[in-house]
């Protein structure tokens, strides 16, 4: 592990980013000259929670209001005043306040309570709580520069809305900031719960099989509504359930390794395999890590996106962000091919109601709600279709190319659909040749004698109006489309082998029909219930 | 097992966690994760520095001003706010051989003059104008900065008006001093 690069460890270790933790180490051991710590470690261990449970809004609400009123209130404004002044600790802020109180009207000091009234609100500033605003400080600012220049509109005057806007400002920027930091944290709470809820409602007969469809849309249903893990959009659901699968698929492999590797231990005696274990079990997510770093798996519409092949334009931008969907699910495409058409086409639905919702306050969610209008499964699997077609005229197109310049996958390809009598003549043809036929010569026999294959290729050719077919490219260029060529067939099996996985899920509901209208139901009553209230209030 | 109990309570469910945790870990690295982490500049530390102490951080700020954004924001940001002189960039081209006078606002002047004693020294004067009264008896800051470079020099009290400290011609500051794009802050 020390090998690798620090700032994944820690991601592995425990789903926060190096960065943030480093961050955080920072305040904790901000030190004055005398070397005392700047902050305790009450107020760093409150705001590391905060942060880490994403569960700050509060905090800086309060955090707003002792701000406001020190910017307001101290010459030299907030940084000065914390780190210039060094008003950090009880004391040193109770006496300010106590000072603050003689000259000003809003704040009042009553039996040693400090009470200030902004607008319409009363406000109880609490001494003890210094430290804590001081190191809030410290990261906001880090967190975000523009916070000095908010801090700037306190200096004329404090009031209740103006707080809670810069407090609205600040949770803003601090969502903003963690999303990168704490997303791996959030999403492994998240497999956690599926997990758990999975295990608990499996029956006897299922517990080999934990993940299904069916298993997902229900847990999608209990939970969309509930505050822990955040699942109420089904594409989390569906995203969360095919790394559950990867990760079962991978922890089984890694079983069975651990299994090969115990026997062998046991058949040369080595009974102190456990000790071995202790330590292994230890880096095992590192080794893990770094095994997976390295893996090959499928990104063929990224590589596809990448210099070389970017500027022959394989796919269109619509089909990349389509089949790239398909290669995000990994393993569990295969798995949960239901589950990925329910995320397309009520995942789909789910997002117009929040652009709704957000666009026109929910003007349209009722009909949206009632899923007026939403691609049925005949219509997808129809676009899916149409799809794997688009890929196969790209790869023809691609045929066509290499068959000009006479490559020998492009001969392969056209001897394949030949027919058997077709094959029969051009083995005698090639027989009468004195010597080895050359591809150029191989190519010429089929011309005469497939012209009508040879016809569909320049045909599907000629179709294609994306940069890298609007006339033959030249020879050095083959090698790119034989590479993108490879990722088109490795699309097209991909999309080819989901839908074969998908129809044999559809058979197995008692027909296509019943199934598309229970899950209509479901969905619908489902989103009825998230949104329904509050399209009923607008 | 209640369904939201933690799902690790087996070795299996340990394993399959793991793996969904190096999954995530790893998803999160393709696609935002910045590769180094660094040890943030905090604002104590700016603050510091606009203010002429000298820390253990300061090499790090002055690295961090001339390279991170964010954190030359809070410093530009922390200038601002304790300004008490200003010189903005010429605006026309100089044509002598060295910059030796920079008149600021409110008729702030920075002058170089040459050692006589030792040629490769200069004097560096700071004159304040009759209205800077309430800066007389106090150290003050000075700060140089152009889009990539950043030094600052600590100034003794204002004396009469006026305050200088002795440059090397192979100071930074001096050669700071002589770019036509730098602007100059008083602390």
């Amino acid at each position: 592990m020390d090998e690798l690069n620090q700032g994944l460890s820690s991601l592995v270790r425990f789903g926060v980013s190096d960065q943030l933790i480093q961050d955080l180490q920072a305040i904790e051991e901000s030190a004055d000259l005398n070397g005392k710590a700047l902050y305790d470690q009450a107020a760093i261990y409150e705001m590391r929670c905060a942060l880490l449970c994403r569960n700050y809004a509060k905090a800086l609400w309060e955090y707003s209001h002792y701000i406001a009123l020190i910017e307001h209130e101290s010459a030299s404004g907030v940084i000065e005043f914390f780190w210039e002044q060094e008003i950090l600790s009880v004391s040193k802020f109770r006496h300010w306040l106590a000072d603050v109180s003689n000259t000003s009207d809003a704040l009042v000091e009553d039996q040693g309570v400090f009470r200030c009234r902004m607008g319409k609100r009363e406000f109880r500033f609490n001494p003890k709580r210094i430290n804590l605003m001081a190191a809030w400080t410290a990261f906001l600012v880090m967190v975000e520069p523009g916070v000095l220049e908010k801090l700037a509109s306190f200096r004329e005057s404090i009031s209740e809305k103006a707080i809670d806007e810069f407090a609205k400002y600040l949770k803003m920027a601090l969502d903003r900031y963690l999303e990168p930091h704490l997303q791996a944290v959030h999403q492994q709470r998240q497999g956690r719960v599926l997990l758990s809820w999975l295990q608990s409602h499996a029956t006897a007969a299922q517990s080999d099989v934990l993940l299904s469809d069916e298993q997902i849309v229900d847990f999608w249903q209990h939970n969309a509504h509930a505050d822990d893990g955040d699942f109420k959009r089904f594409v989390t659901v569906a995203d969360c359930a095919y790394r559950l699968y990867e990760a079962m698929e991978l922890s089984e492999a890694q079983k069975q390794i651990d299994g090969a590797r115990s026997y062998h231990q046991d058949q040369w005696g080595d009974d102190a395999s456990w000790l071995v274990d202790e330590v292994s079990q230890m880096s095992n997510s590192e080794n893990l890590f770094e095994s997976l770093l390295g893996r090959d798996v499928l990104r063929s519409v990224v590589s596809l996106g990448d210099v070389p092949l970017k500027d022959i334009k394989f796919l269109t931008a619509k089909d990349a962000a389509y089949c790239e969907k398909f290669e995000l699910a990994g393993s569990g495409l295969s798995a949960l091919p239901l589950t990925f058409l329910r995320a397309q086409i009520y995942g789909l639905q789910q997002a117009r109601i929040s652009e709704d919702m957000r666009a026109t306050r929910g003007r349209n969610l009722r009909q949206l709600i009632a899923l007026e209008g939403i691609t049925g499964l005949d219509a997808w699997s129809d676009e899916l279709s149409a799809q794997l077609g688009r890929i196969r005229q790209t790869r023809l197109a691609v045929t066509y190319i290499l068959y000009k310049y006479a490559h020998p996958l492009a001969m392969a390809r056209v001897l394949e659909s030949l027919n058997d009598e077709q094959k029969h003549v051009l083995s005698s043809q090639l027989e009468q040749q004195s010597e080895t036929p050359l591809e150029n010569q191989v190519a010429q026999h089929l011309a005469s004698l497939a012209p009508e294959e040879i016809k569909a290729l320049e045909t599907a050719f000629s179709k294609i109006n994306r940069a890298g077919f609007k006339a033959l490219p030249e020879q050095s260029q083959v090698e790119n489309y034989l590479a993108g060529d490879k990722h088109l067939a490795d699309l097209e099996s991909l999309l080819g082998q989901y839908a074969t996985h998908l129809a044999q899920s559809v058979k197995r509901h008692t027909d296509r029909a019943t199934l598309e209208a229970r899950d209509a139901r479901l969905f619908s009553q489902t989103f009825a219930r998230l949104y329904g209230e509050q399209g009923d209030e607008l | 097992m209640s369904p939201y109990s933690d799902g690790q309570s087996n070795p299996n469910n340990e394993a399959i966690l793991q793996a969904y945790g190096v999954l995530t870990a790893l998803h999160a690295i393709e696609t935002e994760q910045p590769m180094q982490a660094e040890k943030p500049v905090l604002i104590n530390d700016i603050l510091a520095y606009v203010k002429g102490r000298t820390t253990t951080q300061t090499q790090r700020v002055e690295v961090a001003i001339a390279s991170n954004l964010s954190v030359r924001r809070q410093y530009k940001q922390l200038l601002n706010i304790n300004q008490i002189g200003h010189i903005a960039r010429p605006r026309a081209a100089h044509s002598g051989p060295m910059y030796d006078l920079r008149i600021g606002e409110q008729g702030l002047r920075l002058m170089l003059k040459q050692s006589k004693g030792h040629p490769d020294q200069y004097y560096l004067i700071l004159e304040l104008p009759e209205s800077f009264s309430q800066v007389h008896g106090r150290p003050l800051v000075l700060h140089a900065n152009t889009e990539t470079r950043t030094q600052r020099a600590v100034f003794p009290p204002v004396h009469d008006r006026l305050s200088q400290i002795i440059l090397s011609s192979d100071d930074a500051l001096f050669s700071l001093l002589q770019d036509h794009d730098v602007e100059i802050d008083i602390q």
